[in-house]
Formats: C-alpha cells, structure tokens, sequence
C-alpha cells in the first residue's frame, strides 16, 4: 500500500491502492484482461496490509468467496471484465438478497462474448442494474480519471458499508489502462457497516429511515440464518408468504431508491442555457469533456453531464436538461445507457454518437455537435 | 450424556423438520449434532454453509449454528470466503449429490486442491430430490427416473475417487444405516486440518424410494445388506479412504501475511 | 500539448520508455500526462507502443491521431504508422532496427541499438531514443527524464540506463 503522495499510474493500479485505503480484507478473483493487474498488484500488496488474497477458480467462486469473507466482518473485493461479470450476476444477486456488503470491479471491454479482450466498451451499464434476476436495485460507479479509479473504489466501499449492499465499480478498459497523477490524500473518510446492539435481533429488516438493519458477523454467537431465499427480519425463510415477499423486497429497493439523494453524483458544466447538452460517462466521457470546451470556445451554446454514479441515474436532473435542451449522449457501446437516457429525455430530443472498440479524438466529437446544431 | 430430547433442543431449530417421513437427512443432522457436542465445540463457532436442495436444509434452517444458505452448488466458495475470512470459525459445509458434484462440481474439486480447511458432508440420494427426481451424477447407470424413464444412459460416479485425486486430506463413506460411524467421522473431520469430505448415502423415501416401493426403513435395511467395510464383490465399500496430512489453504494465506510483514485484519 | 507516439516490437521496452517520459512530465515537472499502452493480439504478434499526451491544463484527448514526435524501433511499427511519417514534426528512428526508411526531412536516425550494444545491454535502446528525444523536444527536462528513470527502473539497471539517456543526449547534440 503506497504512502499519501502523488503517483503516475495506471487507474487499475489505483483502484487496487483504492481498495487497500478503504480497508480491504479480502479479495478473491479470477484473471481476466483487461482487469488483471488489479489483481496482480494486490497479490503482491495486500498481504503486507493484512488482507487476504485469493484466486479463485473461476468468477462465481471468487463471487462467492467475497460474500462469504463479508459475513466474517471483512470488506472484500472482486475484479473482472464482461465474461467474468456474467458469470458473478447470479451471486451477485445472493449477495444483493442477503445484504451482503462488497465491491464487483467490472473493467469492462469490448463484447458481447469474448469480444476484444483489450479495447474498452461500455455494453455492460444495463447488465450491471438488471445482469441478475429478479426485481433488484444497484449501485454502479463511473469513473473517468486514473484519480477516480482510486476515488470511487474508496466511494463504493463506503456505499456498501453504509447500505449494507453490493457496489459494482463498472469501470472500463479506457481507464483502467492509462496511466495518469493521482494523489492519495493524507485522510480519507470511511464508512463501516452498523454493527447489531446487544439486544437486537432483527438483522434483515429495519424501521430506520434508511431502511439499513445493523450487520453481525459469523462467531458473534448470535445463530444466524442468511439465506438468498425471501426472509423475515430474523431470517427465517419464508419461501411462499405474500407479506414476508412484500415486505423484503421492497425494502431492499427502498434502501436504494429512498437513500438516491445521496447516492447520486454527477459533474454538470453551462448546461442550463445550452442548447445542446452532451452526455456521456466512463472514458468516452473525456474527449467528449474536451470537445464540448472546443464547441464553446468556437462560441457554440454546448453544454456537459456526466454521470459519475450511473445506477442510480441521475433521473430527475436528466429530465430538466432534457425539456431545455437538446441531448447529445456520447458513448462506447451502441445500448450502454441509452435506453435510461432516453427514457428520461424522451427520444425527439436525443442524439447519439456510439462508437465501438477505441476512443475518438475530441475533434471527431467536435464535428458530430456541430453536425446536431446544424 | 445428553439425551435425545436434549441434544434436539439444543441443535435444532424449526421443529419438527420438513424432511418426509423416514427421510435420512435428519439422521445425518442428528449425527453432526451429536459430534459437535461430544466435542465440546461451541455453537458459536460453527459456521454451516449450504446450497440448494433437500440436503441444503440440513444446515439452514434446521441446524442451529451461524449458517450461509446460499445459492445451488456455490456452498463451497461461499464456504471458503468464510473460512479464509476467519480461520478460527470450524466451517462445514453440507451439500447434495447434486449440488456438490453436479452444478458444483468444479468447485469441490478445487477445494481439495487447495485441502481448505472445510468439513464437507455430502448427503448422496442418488438423485436430484428436491425439484422431483431427477437423474444426478451418481445415478447408476440404467436406473430409471422421472428423466430417465427408459433408463440412465450415463453413469453414476464415485466421488470419493475424484476428491481423493483432487488431494482432499480425509476421505470416508458410511450411510445412514451406520449411524454411529458417521458420528465418529464428523468428529474426526471436524478436528482433522484440511478437507475433509464425508459421503452420506442417505436414504430418500419419497423419490427413490416410491418407483421401487421402499419404505425408509427397507433402504436402511439395503444400506445393511449391500455395504462392506472392506472391498467385496458386488457390495459398497463404506470406511475411511484418505488419511493423510498436507498444507491446508488458510495456514498458507495467513502464514503469507504474516511472512510480508502484515497482521491478520 | 505534446504528443509523442513510442513505438517497437514486443520486448524492446517500448512502453517502458512511455513509462519514463510520463512520469518524468507527470511529476518532474508537473505536467498533466496521459499515458496509454497498445496492448492487443497485436502485441502478441509483434507490434507495441506507448503514446504521451501531456498539456498543463487538464488532458481529455485520450487519443493520439497526430504525433509530434514519432520514436520507431522497429520496421513493422514503421510500416503500421507510415501515413502519419510527414504529418509529424519529427520521427526519431533506430536505425539498426529500421532499414526501410522514408525519403522526409523531418527524420534523425539514431543507432540506438549499437549504441546500447556497446553500453552492454541492448534493452536500452529504447531509453538512448528518450536522450535524443530531451534533446529535441525543448519541454522536456533532462533532469526530470534522469529522476523518472531512478523511480521507474529497477534499482540494478539504473546506471546503465542514464548512461544510455546521456549518449543519446550527446548524440542528438552532434547530429
Ligand atoms: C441455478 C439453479 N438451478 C436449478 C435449481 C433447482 N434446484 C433446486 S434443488 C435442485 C437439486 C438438488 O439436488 P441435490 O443437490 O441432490 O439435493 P437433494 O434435494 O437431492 O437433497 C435443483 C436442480 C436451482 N435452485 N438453482
Ligand atoms: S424428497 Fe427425499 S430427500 Fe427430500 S425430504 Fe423428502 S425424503 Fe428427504
Ligand atoms: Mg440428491
């Protein structure tokens, strides 16, 4: 783990020194490009720290390997790209059932299927909110900077600590490949899971405002029952009960949807009297930064928005832009996050530029606003 | 000694079980209670993991430990999350034939690569009992089931020979008919450093049991009839396979955090 | 902005001397840098390289369509980028590698492999590359290129390595 200082690396080195600051106990994954040398630089770094590091033999292990470490009081970690994030959802969704507090790192790259190992796409933003079954909410980051890769590893952990809840990182292979300055601050605020008073014994339903009941870990001798099948608030399973089904179930979304607030996070630039404002998230998001500076610059009313917490999207910020302006969604995938932008935006306002495999130069951008202004 | 009364109240949770009439796998559950309390371990520090299926309610909800009831065929890397996540937690994992060799299979095997420190009871029916009697990996080959009607085209597998190959430390089988011998074995497993996998024929009334008419107690009575303690023509070897020492995988992670200089979180 | 393209063939250190020359603009001397690495099948087959964006405002071209400078260590890296050999400002080109080389005048060859032969260690070549490059590219600092070095290389090949980016230096001084 590096000292509190300014380094020029690679934001998969930074997400892995992310995960060290924030507290890891515990990483369990499998090798996959182009998110290895998270787990290369952890293998070697994490022991010194006293967490534990594992490779599995395959992405539903190391999925469940995490789950299991976060119920003995650990934060643990996963990283993967598309093909071994699909093979995580269905644990992913145990873990989003039973409260399970950790963090998936999905570098994503260029698919569906094996795609291209090292080009960066952002095809899996609707799999990370919907990859596993069922009526389930998550939390996915977006960072943009080798900074954010550190930045929003640190932010997740804290989101799962808080909500109690799995926290996909869904980077992509833009970033997690360059090299960039990133500072590691002196003092860095965590969040650690609501540990259980004495007394308590409901640790799967909670009456507090943000709908969080308190964590246990195993060997605290509180005899506990977690199980991915629907629960009461003890965990005894209810397997066809409409109340217990009722009750959990939203609940669980509750902790996401009634907690949004200050869940979500987005950088916004002159957009409120843009006439075109450009969107768009993960790397693809910096030269459509710096085309939009080049619009301006040549006196064009443009504006920016970025997600930086994609799920849950930023609903009702989208919508004002939307009725105001006209929308410009810039992103490496052709359905990444189109379908909630649009959704939000409505269509007749939309444009898209998609584009696969590599990143454009900002000019490539600049030409498409100014195409869409014309 | 505790009685019967006893050592339910004191293991058991939700009774009575949901388990049919004259399933084996409360048998099963008795005997690692019994173990557990003749060892004198706490309760607290038994953490019991299991998968999907009838075998998977062995641990959850039935037995009163902390327990991780996860998803089908994934007890065993939840299992190891546990066990590297706190090494001092005795972490025992119950699964169904189906469960540990079928959908999980590569993960069994992998986990006796690693010899983790885990107690693995496989509760083998010989088939898929819970989603109605389907053909399993240790079907024998030519019995019927209800998707196998004409017949197993495959073989059942003996898997005891797959985690003694795949380097489990302790290997053994014994049935629900041997009750005694199985308690004897859950207590060494629980004691014995590395993985341990116990193979539990155990008998299912209800699914393999209604298409040949038998009743629990008549499969005891074939378990007693047709198993051997020693290698005999025709018959099931019951008895410990595997004894031997090797390093297991959490000494190895905590003594390699301790070499680099970091304490155990 | 400065935009450099590094490009090799598999185990020549070409992203290696990326490496150097960001961290020697990164923090010797305060730039904001972009580093990217090719790294595809391609590699696999041969073809590897590096490029540096750096700016003192915050860099968002994450692409480089036109280098300022071009440091070629290998004939198939030359042949992949020929279209863009005018358009640079400068191509900076091992010659021992490079044989086939385009009629401009905006080239220095650089014996660069011999003259890390003769240093005693061919791996350097790539480093006497970045000598001529502090040589030519007025931004770049010397000293920040010799202090990366020291952070970047393994202790035991840090000598040998600054001996390689001074030869460099004087050679692009002579030429
Ligand atoms: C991924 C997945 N596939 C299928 C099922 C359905 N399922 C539930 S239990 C079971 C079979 C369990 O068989 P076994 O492990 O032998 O346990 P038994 O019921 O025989 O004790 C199956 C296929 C499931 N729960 N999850
Ligand atoms: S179906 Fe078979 S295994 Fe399941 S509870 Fe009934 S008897 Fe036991
Ligand atoms: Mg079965």
């Amino acid at each position: 783990m590096r000292a509190p200082g300014v380094y020029f690396q690679e934001g998969n080195i930074a997400c892995a020194e992310g995960a060290m600051a924030a507290g890891l106990g515990l990483f369990a994954g499998y090798p996959i490009t182009p998110a290895s040398e998270i787990m290369h630089h952890l293998a070697r770094a994490l022991p010194k720290t006293g967490g534990r590091f594992i490779q599995m033999e395959d992405e539903i292990a190391s999925m469940a390997a995490i789950t299991g470490a976060s119920w003995t009081g650990l934060k643990s970690m996963t990283a993967t790209s598309g093909p071994g994030f699909s093979l995580m959802t269905e644990n992913l969704g145990f873990a989003y059932m039973t409260e399970t507090p950790c963090v998936i790192v999905n570098v994503q790259r260029a698919g569906p299927s094996t795609g291209q190992a090292t080009k960066p796409g952002t095809g899996d933003v609707m799999q990370a909110r919907f990859g596993s079954h069922g009526d389930y909410e998550m939390i996915a980051l977006s960072p943009n900077s080798v900074q954010e890769m550190f930045d929003f590893t640190v932010k997740s952990f804290n989101f799962a600590e808080k909500y109690r809840t799995p926290v996909v990182l869904l980077a992509d292979a833009g970033i997690g490949h360059i090299r960039e300055k990133f500072t590691i601050p002196e003092k860095i605020d965590l969040v650690e899971r609501k540990r259980p008073l004495t007394d308590d014994k409901e640790f799967f339903h909670s009456d507090a405002e943000d709908h969080v009941p308190p964590m246990p870990a195993f060997g605290d001798g509180r005899e506990l029952l977690v199980t991915g099948s629907t629960h009461r608030g003890n965990g005894t399973r209810d397997t066809a009960g409409y109340e217990t089904q009722d009750r959990l179930v939203r609940r669980l979304k509750a902790k996401i949807d009634d907690n949004r607030n200050d869940i979500i996070e987005w950088e916004e630039d002159e957009v409120d009297d843009a006439e075109l404002v450009v969107v768009s998230y993960g790397s693809m998001s910096r030269p459509a930064r710096g085309a939009v500076s080049k619009a301006r610059q040549s006196g064009l009313k443009v504006g920016f928005f970025r997600p930086k917490v994609i799920w849950p999207s930023p609903e009702k910020r989208l919508r004002d832009i939307g009725t105001n302006s006209k929308i410009l969604l810039a992103e490496l995938s052709l359905r990444g996050y189109r379908m909630e932008v649009e959704r939000c935006v409505g269509s007749e306002n939309m444009h898209v530029y998609d584009r696969l495999n590599s990143l454009p130069t900002i000019d490539r951008i600049y030409r498409c606003i100014k195409e869409v202004m014309k | 000694m505790i009685t019967g009364k006893e050592l339910r109240e004191k293991y058991i949770r939700n009774q009575p079980t949901a388990f049919c009439p004259g399933c084996g796998d409360g048998m099963v559950l008795n005997s690692m209670s019994r173990a557990v309390e003749s060892l004198g371990i706490l309760r607290k520090d038994i953490v019991a993991v299991s998968g999907i299926g009838c075998a998977a309610w062995v641990v959850s909800p039935y037995w009163r430990v902390d327990t991780l009831h996860t998803t089908h065929g994934r007890a065993i890397p939840h299992a190891i999350g546990v066990k590297v996540g706190n090494k001092d937690l005795n972490v025992v994992v119950v699964s169904g034939d189906g469960d540990c060799v079928g959908i999980g299979g590569n993960h069994l095997i992998h986990a006796c690569r690693n010899n983790i420190d885990l107690t693995v009871i496989m509760i083998n029916n010989g088939l898929y009992a819970m989603t109605g009697g389907q053909v399993a990996p240790t079907t024998e080959y030519g019995e019927r089931t209800i998707t196998t009607p004409y017949g197993n085209p495959s073989h059942g597998m003996d898997v005891t020979k797959i985690v003694k190959a795949a380097g489990a430390s302790h290997v053994s089988r014994w049935t629900t008919y041997h009750m005694r011998e199985l308690t004897k074995e859950v207590k060494y497993a629980l004691r014995k450093k590395g993985l341990s996998f116990i193979e539990v024929l155990t008998q299912c009334p209800t699914r393999t049991g209604k298409k040949d008419r038998l009743s629990g107690l008549d499969m005891l009575q074939w378990y007693k009839e047709n198993t051997s303690k020693t290698p005999e023509e025709g018959k099931i070897t019951v008895g410990r396979f595997v004894d031997i020492d090797r390093p297991e995988l959490a000494d190895e992670i905590y003594g390699q955090i301790t070499a680099s200089g970091g304490t155990p979180r | 902005m400065i935009k450099v393209r590094i490009g090799g063939w598999a185990g020549q250190g070409t992203v290696l001397a990326g490496v150097v020359l960001g961290e020697a603009l990164a923090i010797g001397q305060g730039y904001e840098v972009v580093q990217t690495r090719s790294y595809s099948a391609a590699v696999r087959s041969g073809i590897s390289f590096s490029d540096v964006i750096a700016d003192r405002e915050t860099v968002d071209e994450l692409t480089i369509d036109i280098p300022d400078f071009m440091i070629i260590q290998y004939q198939k890296t030359l042949d992949a980028w020929r279209p863009l050999v005018k358009e640079c400002r400068c191509l900076i080109i091992d010659s021992i590698q490079v044989h086939d080389i385009p009629d401009t005048k905006n080239l220095i060859r650089i014996p660069a492999s011999d003259i890390a032969k003769d240093l005693g260690n061919t791996k350097v070549a790539n480093i006497v590359l970045l000598g001529v490059l502090s040589k030519l590219l007025p931004e770049l600092e010397h000293d920040a290129l010799k202090e990366a070095i020291k952070r970047v290389v393994p202790k035991r090949y840090e000598e040998n390595n600054i001996e390689a980016l001074e030869k460099g230096y004087e050679y692009a001084s002579e030429y």
